[in-house]
């Protein structure tokens, strides 16, 4: 495992995660996984399909069980359940959004308002995703891919986060519309800390200034995002992407 | 089928169905947010039902039969309220996710109940005294509808008015809706969604004891196994409208409570109840979300 080199020193990260396992049911999904998240920067969380991402922050959300030792911010999580971790300053946007669907795009806000001023970031929220005021009546389930994953992103922008855990937001769009999310996504998490994961690898690279990448469980690389752009072997053999070797048959 | 029948039975159903959403409303909530199959639930509806007998044959000294009934039915929703209260936070509570001991324990504490009503009031069937106005008759197109089964129709139409402004317009409310579609969800939005499990406890504890005590009226009469013989039905009365959807369950007990009261009187006894377990095998074939209820997540 290559040792953390991201690029401006930061001496305290917001998320410390060390000798994380997690199993789902007989399968044993993360070994031994451990990074950091630097304040203000994007990371990306990459590999392959299955290889983790999405437990990794399904666990440090408390939504799945896990062993190890997770420090937000400094402090240890320990057992504490979902509602409390994101009370210390997480928040989430999930894979498939999920949105309520049977509520109204004003009542799925309505529901993260609790939040200490909330109320005054929402019409910064509306402004980056003007299409949440236009329908704010509709019910989130009628909403079409990109306008469910704004209002995803939305209902996590009014928490007053620390973090913001990300999961494939561009999941299933179409590509004018994930073009349309990237400019949002880079709009919402300007000066913010992210954890992003993320299948395109176009969108990662358009967005995060770090990367970890996970192989089979594991954390097979950390380092710049600028670093793995510019390495294809790297790309090709963590990712299965990257331009073919000329000596390729 | 003449007119007085139509309306007769159209108003006998629909004072059932009013008795089968109060049972069945809470049912639904509990198991679309908690997914907790609630087997004590009938349990509600029969200390509902005997606290009304008892204050009804006790508190002689409210002269007024209607003032006290009407005492008789706070009592019954101050005490279904606090048994569905203390049927979470010290049963179900520590058992979320095991549904198999959720189910033995909730099953065992009806059956408690049961042994400990009946122990303490007998097994005999009882009566309690209603008042004068719910014995009088008003006749409608002909027929002759006893005011109690109005007065039902009329309580239930304003539990279910109360629950639906409750859940679209209250906070708690909005949490106990999106809690239904998704609990982790609402969890990771950083809302302790357990303090719900328990307040949709209590609510659904205290809608079954006035179906209880409306239930007593309906039925005119009471005896310890009361919530269990109709917890089937409300069961029934879930499926069909979809788990969680109070509109469905609102819906399904009207169908319920007009196919039972029909098809018992055109095809005799006991078909109507037999009737509604086909509709549920229905539902269950094509379209087992129910009525108005979601597709599983």
């Amino acid at each position: 495992m290559s040792e953390l080199s991201l690029g401006d020193p930061t001496p305290e990260p917001v998320l410390t995660v060390q000798g994380m396992d997690v199993h789902r049911g007989e399968a044993h999904i993360l070994h031994d996984v451990g990074f950091e998240v630097a304040p203000n920067r994007v990371t990306a969380l990459l590999g392959r399909n299955g290889v983790g991402k999405t437990t990794t922050l399904l666990a440090l959300l408390g939504l799945l069980p896990s062993t190890g030792r997770v420090d937000f911010d400094g402090v240890p999580l320990g057992d504490l359940p979902t509602h409390q971790r994101v009370q210390r300053g997480i928040a989430y946007v999930p894979e498939d959004r999920e949105v309520f669907a049977q509520l109204s795009v004003e009542e799925n806000l309505r529901l993260a308002l609790h939040w200490p001023g909330a109320a005054e970031r929402l019409p910064m929220v509306l402004e980056i995703f003007p299409e949440l005021d236009k329908r704010s009546a509709q019910k989130a389930g009628s909403l079409s891919g990109g306008q469910q994953q704004m209002l995803a992103l939305g209902r996590a922008l009014l928490h007053p986060a620390k973090l913001l855990l990300i999961d494939e937001p561009t999941k299933g769009l179409a590509p004018i519309i994930i073009t349309e999310v990237i400019a949002a996504l880079r709009a919402a998490t300007a000066d913010a800390t992210v954890l992003l994961v993320e299948q395109n690898l176009r969108v990662a690279e358009e967005l995060a200034t770090d990367a970890i990448v996970l192989d089979e469980g594991q954390v097979a690389w950390r380092g710049s995002m600028a670093e793995l752009q510019s390495d294809d072997d790297r790309k090709r053999s963590l990712l299965g992407v990257g331009r073919a070797r000329r000596d390729a048959p | 089928m003449s007119l007085q029948v139509f309306v007769l039975l159209s108003v006998t159903g629909l004072g059932l169905a009013g008795v089968y959403f109060l049972i069945a409303s809470g049912l639904s909530l509990i198991f679309g947010l908690m997914d907790v199959l609630n087997l004590a639930h009938g349990l509600f509806f029969t200390v509902g039902s005997y606290a009304t007998w008892w204050v009804m044959t006790r508190f002689g000294f409210i002269g007024s039969l209607g003032l006290r009934f009407a005492v008789a039915l706070v009592v019954a929703a101050a005490m279904g309220l606090a048994v569905g209260w203390a049927t979470e936070r010290f049963f179900v509570r520590r058992f979320y996710g095991d549904h198999v001991t959720q189910i033995l324990i909730t099953l065992g504490l009806s059956l408690a109940g049961v042994a400990l009503i009946g122990g303490w009031f007998s097994y005999d069937p009882r009566t309690f005294p209603v008042p004068e106005l719910f014995r009088q008759v008003v006749v409608i197109a002909g027929a002759r509808i006893p005011v109690s089964r109005l007065l039902i129709l009329l309580v239930s139409v304003v539990l279910l008015i109360a629950l639906l402004t409750f859940l679209r317009r209250t906070r708690h409310g909005l949490i106990i809706r999106a809690g239904v579609e998704n609990r982790d969800m609402v969890q990771a939005m950083g809302i302790d969604v357990a303090k719900s499990f328990t307040l949709v406890f209590a609510i659904g504890g205290l809608l079954a004891a006035v179906g209880g005590v409306l239930g007593g009226v309906f039925f005119a009469g009471i005896t310890p196994e009361f919530g269990l013989n109709v917890l089937i039905f409300a069961f029934i009365v879930v499926v069909i409208g979809g788990l969680g959807s109070v509109e469905g369950t609102a819906l399904s007990a009207v169908i319920v409570g007009l196919t039972q009261q029909f098809v018992n009187f055109y095809a005799g006894a006991g078909v109507g109840d037999l009737t509604v377990v086909v509709l549920l095998a229905a539902t269950l074939l094509l379209r087992p979300q129910g009525l108005l209820g979601e597709v599983a997540r």
